[in-house]
């Protein structure tokens, strides 16, 4: 009986010293996951980007051209620098195919290569590819909820083959606007996505910078910018065909 | 007999012949020990300069200069910005016979559609002779022509994996120093079978500028192979190099460091080679045993009469033991003899072991060549004669032993 009373209590200090007790939210923490997600890319979206990749070895910047219909598909063409412009990616579903310019093939990304980084930056394939499943792939829990924002600590479902042990994901109450999403391994932190600069584009207000730290490897930051969006525009089926990769590339 | 001096020698010696026939069979039995021993011990030798030699020549070569941290993960980044300083760093060592700049790194080759992961090994066609064997590979069409930098020649089974033939083209995807994509088409001249399992189905050889240009290296390299003149002279060598070149920038490994798998695989030769003299060894020292364990008893009241005129039982021991030494040094110096002379034969005519069916596991190791050279040395000399004096003479020890505890009373009424 006594010991019950320890267990508890030590429990509730626990709690109370991380914050708050976890709040079960149920299917809610789905929810908040589901409609954050779903704002930043709407129905279809056309955007233009901008790539800034800084690491130990070399700094660059990029610009890129995306189309993508719901979170199923999406397509990308590098517009600069002169040497990779013209270079395409088609994302449906789990699979992306690489089209490369210069030496005129068309590739499928292997499994192997899921976990490296795009064009050299800290995002990787796998990325690319989980976003459609994001809010299916996880479980999602409030645990903090204070400051006009809630925390949702995500665990991965069983048979997604994820490696992270779980994320944290931080969205703004009001507008369901992502903040933060941080990756945790066994061994802690090992990279975070940090959303900012708020603003109106195509309509929405969408957060305009998107920042993914390296938090393994000192100096390893890729920053993107949203130059234009437009939202909820009508695209042609065509776009996300692989015959596209070549075409769109000339 | 106190006073006088034994002559033990000669009366060793006569001892020895007093039964000619089982002192010639225990000299003709150790003999033959000494001589497989030899023989095998030179074989050993050379089998391992062999594979050392084979293996080294394949892609490894003696020493290695690289970037810090390249070995670890062979990334990209970490190259020899400018080689010019190095190549004098290595020029200047004394034992240096030849050293080729190579940019080795690991790529994505596509064509039709195909795609595979390529290791990308380049160098300039004509240094790289003088240092690997990689020329030798070729089986098909032509090895690559200095400054054609369009040119590769790819290993049978990537070549398969990607359907392309010679005259095809190749298309190559890298990430570049500079952190930009590099890619460019190549068309396939030759093929070849680079012999060491791992390279089979990815290895792809271009000219030294090409990979320059497809890695915006300028004119870095990323690994400088370098030969000296005698196996023996490597570590010196290595540490002539490493002593020139700032310890923050550069790395320099030796063979046993850069494929520590062969080092390894030679002890373990040795290892086995041991424990198999040692079985033998047993089985020939009770043999010997046997022998003179039978002198001794033959004798037992002969010692008793010598014991009974004043000799000690421990002047009959060192007897004993002095008849056994004698006689394990003729049949060594016999043994040694020809296995002398078959060794420096074999070191001129080699062993084909084709006919053990070793070939396929030799192959994994890239020693296509299944003849077997002979090589003659100091140390395995005194190793094989410490290994036979030890074991013969410590055979001895137990009968001596016995004769030094006998009771003169004893042995005079033994019969």
């Amino acid at each position: 009986m006594r010991s019950k009373w320890v267990i508890a209590s030590v429990a509730f200090a626990l709690s109370a010293a991380i914050g708050a007790p976890a709040i079960d939210v149920g299917d809610n923490g789905y929810e908040i996951v589901k409609k954050s997600q779903d704002l930043v890319r709407g129905e279809t979206a056309h955007m233009t980007w901008k790539m800034h990749i800084l690491n130990p070895d070399y700094e660059r910047t990029m610009t890129m051209e995306s189309w993508s219909s719901g979170l199923e598909k999406s397509f990308i063409l590098v517009t600069s620098p002169a040497k990779e412009k013209g270079n395409t990616y088609l994302k449906v579903g789990n699979n992306i195919w690489q089209y490369v310019k210069k030496v005129d093939e068309e590739m499928k990304i292997m499994p192997t290569m899921m976990y490296q980084g795009m064009l050299g930056s800290e995002f990787t394939y796998d990325d690319m590819v989980r976003e459609d499943s994001f809010a299916d792939d996880y479980a999602a829990k409030v645990v903090i909820e204070k400051d006009n924002a809630w925390v949702l600590k995500l665990t991965p479902n069983k048979g997604t083959g994820i490696t992270y042990t779980y994320l944290l994901y931080k969205v703004e109450k009001d507008t369901y606007l992502p903040i933060y999403v941080k990756y945790y391994d066994k061994k802690g932190l090992i990279r975070q996505l940090d959303y900012s600069d708020v603003e109106t584009m195509g309509g929405r207000e969408i957060p305009t910078e998107w920042a993914m730290t390296n938090k393994r490897k000192e100096g390893r930051v890729t920053t993107v910018w949203v130059t234009s969006a437009e939202f909820d525009v009508s695209l042609d089926d065509a776009i996300f065909t692989k015959s596209n990769l070549r075409r769109a590339g000339r | 007999m106190p006073g006088v001096k034994i002559p033990y020698f000669k009366i060793a010696w006569r001892n020895l012949w007093r039964n000619k026939r089982r002192s010639v069979l225990t000299i003709a039995a150790v003999a033959l020990c000494s001589w497989l021993l030899l023989w095998m011990m030179y074989f050993a030798y050379g089998g391992h300069d062999n594979w050392l030699e084979n293996y080294v020549r394949i892609l490894t070569g003696h020493v290695q200069v690289h970037a810090l941290g390249f070995a670890d993960d062979m990334s990209v980044m970490k190259r020899i910005r400018d080689p010019e300083p190095v190549y004098s760093v290595i020029e200047s060592a004394r034992y240096v016979r030849a050293y080729s700049p190579r940019i080795k790194t690991y790529a994505l080759a596509a064509a039709h559609g195909n795609s595979a992961g390529a290791f990308i090994l380049a160098f300039d066609p004509a240094r790289e002779r003088t240092v690997s064997n990689m020329h030798k590979s070729l089986k098909e069409g032509n090895y690559l022509t200095p400054g054609r930098d369009d040119e590769v020649v790819l290993a049978f089974a990537l070549a398969e994996n990607l359907g392309v033939g010679i005259g095809d083209e190749v298309a190559i995807m890298v990430q570049a120093a500079d952190g930009s994509m590099g890619a460019d088409k190549y068309t396939v001249v030759g093929l070849c079978d680079p012999g060491i399992s791992t390279m089979n189905n990815t290895l792809m050889m271009m000219n030294l500028a090409a990979a320059q240009e497809l890695l915006a290296y300028g004119p870095a390299v990323n690994e400088i192979v370098v030969m000296v003149d005698d196996p023996n002279h490597v570590n010196r060598t290595d540490s002539e190099i490493e002593r020139g070149l700032d310890p923050d920038e550069y790395e320099v490994l030796t063979w046993a460091e850069a494929a520590p798998e062969l080092e390894q695989l030679i002890a373990w030769d040795w290892a086995s080679f041991v424990l198999t003299i040692m079985v033998f060894g047993v089985v020939a020292a009770l043999g010997v045993m046997n022998t003179v364990l039978m002198s001794v008893f033959e004798r037992v009241r002969e010692f008793g009469i010598l014991m009974a005129m004043g000799m000690r039982p421990r002047q009959l021991a060192r007897l004993v033991m002095l008849e056994n030494v004698m006689m394990t040094l003729v049949a060594i110096a016999i043994g040694f003899a020809i296995g002398f002379v078959n060794a420096w034969v074999n070191s001129w005519y080699g062993l084909d072991l084709s006919v053990f069916n070793m070939g396929e596991s030799l192959a994994d190791w890239g020693m296509a060549n299944t003849v077997m050279f002979a090589k003659i040395n100091l140390r395995g000399f005194l190793i094989s004669f410490a290994l036979i004096f030890g074991m013969s003479t410590s055979a001895a020890v137990y009968p001596a032993w016995k004769t030094a505890r006998m009771k003169p009373v004893d042995a005079l009424k033994f019969r």
